[in-house]
């Protein structure tokens, strides 16, 4: 669409595409030193700052006495009458209602086709609050939030490095969301970059409006319950993955920020564990990693021992198992899932409820249900314990929640058929799995078995920060 | 292509586990009776094989004691029959992986192990490492008592650490064994031998001294005290070898002991002491050796090469160990 040098013209064409529209405000302005000289400036209501737009556009171009002087009108609006310190000349119909929705002025001189966008931008956001589910007992309590200027320049803020490369798209036929790409050159392999950026430009969707969504666009093995990307809404998080040769993704409108390649072992890092003496960060990971084994493989065991392989049982275990069960109708697997799906219900019901009530709720459930079940012989209390101590260690990983979901029930499954064989199996194919997976060039386990000494350092400990290495050799092979 | 090929690898894995296993070998906890302890007998009045069960009863544990146990009693031709018999006399599949003793009756000691060690080891729901123990009483008695296969377990178990010990099934091939042996009283078990048995067939119980030197010569010496005139030792370790020659037994054995004597600086005393212990351990062999071979059929350490001897020549060297009260 092209514009027209007769404003009146261009006001009727702007009128006609927001006919529906009532935040958009057109606002007539004439000089005072000439009357023939008029224009528009356009401009979405919330979006814009009301005093920047009288500061920037209104006053300056009503008041100048100058500009009737001028031959080129428009280039000397652009430099020297409108105060604003971003304006642009519009080239195309898209840019400007883009930067029309990004909280620009669209300024229209009678007598000109190009307008010019004035940034007047009045950053309506929440401020930068610490994230809700990533908290740090000790670490900053910075969050990004759902502007992506303000969460660029909390990475600047980190980063103070002229290396540091910043590189915008606009993704969605309809959301024109705006997404950066993050990274540290030098210390990032190009190969990356260039895979990342590729992937970026291919996605071809009509919204965008959350950077799981893009997550999953770019996903190497799409259908994969593991994540192959990771997602923080911390700028310290995101600061450190750059430094370690990985690329960021922030999108306008959400606090997540995806890093890729995410790997296997990074499930069980966490900030805090920087954060704290190396003793007890070691030991929270290494609680990660025996969470992990018992969320997936618990409940299979149980299943295995109470119902093939009795044998492994110690005797007052057993008879303990064996007496809690004599009344209870359901078979062994029957309860353990029939319990799973009740935990799962009242987990995603205290997580969808305010938190005060979701909080009662959560404890009605886990101890009234939980008791009357028992009482009422519906229920052993051995599967009881087992999908608690399971549905616990889950809440260990939140990020890998999903993928310990679809594990611990396909192992069950396995167990419930051929046993303690169903367990080994079950667990062969998810290593077998997770070696198929490949990120960005990257074997999906390729920090699980370190080929060099100090890489040990920061995988299933966190060794003391002289032993760590700052950066990865596979992911920076140029550095 | 890929992805058909990492296929073809995880099916022949299931394949293999779905061989190892079914859902036919399910068993459900709570869905099973569980047998804590088995008593093997010949029933002589009746010519049948008498096999007792005691069973853990998981409807009454809540609501008596925590080990009320339930006794089943069958008989029947065979051992098959009657182990046959007893699942019949139960609503749920048994399960034995948890029993805790097999007892085998006198009667059955004296006709033959054979056909209950050949079941046993024929049943892979039975373990092997079950222990077994030889007793002087019949089922019958047994059903009479309020004895339980975990208590006398337990009894035994908690003398294992001195000189008895529980031996698990032994292979239908070993042409001569030893089992433990307990005899009952009013308190439960009194006392306590080793039964050696050949061919499957109960020969001789040794008690005391006799079990010590059957132990120092299949070098499994027990750390156990031993009498001589000076007063007592503790026998350590013992590393023997036994040769045949003709009609002559060559026993050379080495041995450490340890004294309680107060003046142990002389030598001329360590030297006397020496002598008391060497010829003690030889009057007791000798002697171990002319009873047995006495007894027909007898395969000592698992031969009957040595029922034809007639010499015993043993030659123990003794070492004292200095670490005494002086």
């Amino acid at each position: 669409m092209n514009f027209s040098t007769n404003l009146q013209e261009n006001i009727k064409i702007f009128q006609g595409i927001f006919k529906d529209n009532c935040m958009i405000v057109f606002r007539y302005l004439e000089n005072a030193s000439d009357s023939s000289l008029k224009a528009i400036a356009i401009f979405a209501d919330g979006l814009v700052g009301a005093g920047l737009v009288n500061d920037y556009v209104v006053k300056p171009f009503v008041i100048n006495p100058s500009l009737k002087n001028q031959v080129d009108k428009l280039s000397f609006t652009k430099n020297s009458v409108l105060q604003s310190n971003d304006i642009v000349v519009i080239s195309s119909y898209e840019d400007c209602i883009k930067r029309l929705f990004s909280g620009d002025v669209i300024f229209f001189l009678d007598g000109y086709q190009t307008p010019l966008a004035v940034n007047a931008r009045f950053p309506a956001t929440r401020s930068i609050s610490e994230p809700e589910n990533e908290k740090s007992l000790k670490g900053p309590r910075e969050g990004f939030c759902e502007l992506i200027l303000f969460n660029t320049a909390l990475l600047m803020r980190r980063l103070k490095n002229d290396k540091l490369k910043l590189e915008s798209f606009t993704l969605g036929n309809r959301t024109k969301t705006p997404v950066i790409m993050a990274y540290i050159e030098g210390i990032c392999h190009p190969d990356l970059a260039a895979q990342i950026r590729t992937e970026l430009s291919r996605i071809n969707t009509d919204a965008i409006t959350d950077t799981n969504q893009i997550a999953e666009l770019i996903k190497a093995k799409p259908y994969s319950p593991f994540k192959t990307t990771g997602s923080t809404e911390r700028p310290d998080a995101v600061a450190n993955k750059l430094l370690e040769g990985r690329i960021a993704i922030l999108a306008d409108g959400t606090p997540q920020v995806i890093t890729v390649p995410f790997l296997f072992n990074e499930y069980f890092q966490a900030t805090d564990d920087y954060s704290i003496n190396f003793y007890f960060g070691s030991i929270s990971r290494l609680l990660r990693y025996l969470s992990f084994l018992i969320a997936v493989f618990l409940p299979a065991l149980y299943l295995a021992a109470v119902k093939f392989q009795q044998e492994i049982l110690p005797e007052k275990l057993l008879y303990s198992i064996a007496e809690s069960r004599l009344n209870v109708p359901l078979s062994a697997t029957m309860e353990l899932l029939v319990f799973f799906i009740f935990f799962e219900i009242l987990r995603e019901a205290s997580a969808r409820t305010p938190s005060i009530i979701g909080q009662t709720l959560s404890i009605a459930g886990a101890l009234i249900l939980g008791q009357t079940a028992v009482e009422a012989n519906f229920i052993s209390v051995p599967a009881i314990i087992i999908v608690a101590i399971s549905g616990l260690c889950c809440n260990v990983l939140p990020q890998m929640r999903g993928a310990l979901l679809i594990c611990r029930l396909g192992i069950l499954i396995l167990a419930s058929a051929i046993g303690i064989y169903g367990v080994i199996l079950g667990a062969a194919v998810i290593i077998l799995h997770l070696a198929d997976i490949t990120v960005s060039h990257t074997e999906y386990l390729n920090e699980m078995l370190p080929t060099t000494k100090g890489s040990l350092w920061d995988i299933y400990i966190r060794g003391p920060y002289r032993f760590l290495k700052q950066k990865e050799d596979y992911l920076s092979r140029e550095n | 292509m890929l992805h058909f090929m990492k296929i073809g690898w995880i099916l022949p894995a299931i394949f293999l586990c779905l061989l190892q296993t079914g859902c036919s070998s399910e068993t459900e906890l709570g869905n099973t009776t569980i047998v804590s302890g088995l008593f093997l007998d010949y029933s002589t009045q009746e010519s049948k094989y008498h096999l007792v069960a005691e069973i853990v009863d998981m409807t009454e544990k809540s609501e008596k004691s925590p080990d009320s146990k339930n006794k089943l009693s069958v008989l029947a031709n065979t051992v098959d029959q009657a182990f046959f018999n007893l699942k019949k006399q139960v609503s749920s599949p048994l399960y034995f992986s948890h029993a805790k003793l097999i007892i085998l009756g006198e009667s059955l000691q004296e006709i033959s192990l054979k056909p209950a060690l050949q079941y046993l080891m024929q049943q892979p729901k039975i373990n092997s490492d079950i222990p077994l123990v030889a007793t002087d009483i019949s089922a019958t008695e047994f059903l009479e008592t309020d004895l339980s296969c975990k208590d006398i377990y337990e009894q035994l178990a908690k003398d294992d650490e001195q000189t008895f010990k529980l031996y698990q099934i032994p292979f239908l091939d070993s042409k001569s064994y030893v089992l433990p042996r307990i005899s009952f009283g009013e308190n439960g078990v009194e006392e306590q031998s080793q039964a050696l048995f050949s061919i499957h067939k109960i020969q001789e119980v040794f008690q005391g001294e006799d079990w010590v030197i059957y132990l120092i010569l299949t070098k499994k010496c027990p750390e156990t005290i031993w009498h001589v005139p000076s007063g007592n030792i503790i026998l350590q370790e013992a590393k023997s070898t036994r040769i045949l020659q003709d009609d002559t037994l060559f026993i050379h054995c080495n041995i450490v002991v340890e004294g309680y004597l107060l003046d142990t600086v002389s030598e001329k005393n360590i030297e006397a002491l020496k002598h008391e212990i060497t010829h003690s351990l030889t009057q007791k062999t000798t002697a171990f050796f002319h009873r047995l071979t006495s007894v027909e059929k007898i395969a000592l350490f698992g031969n009957t090469k040595y029922s034809n001897i007639e010499k015993i020549n043993c030659d123990f060297q003794v070492e004292i160990q200095n670490n005494v009260a002086r």
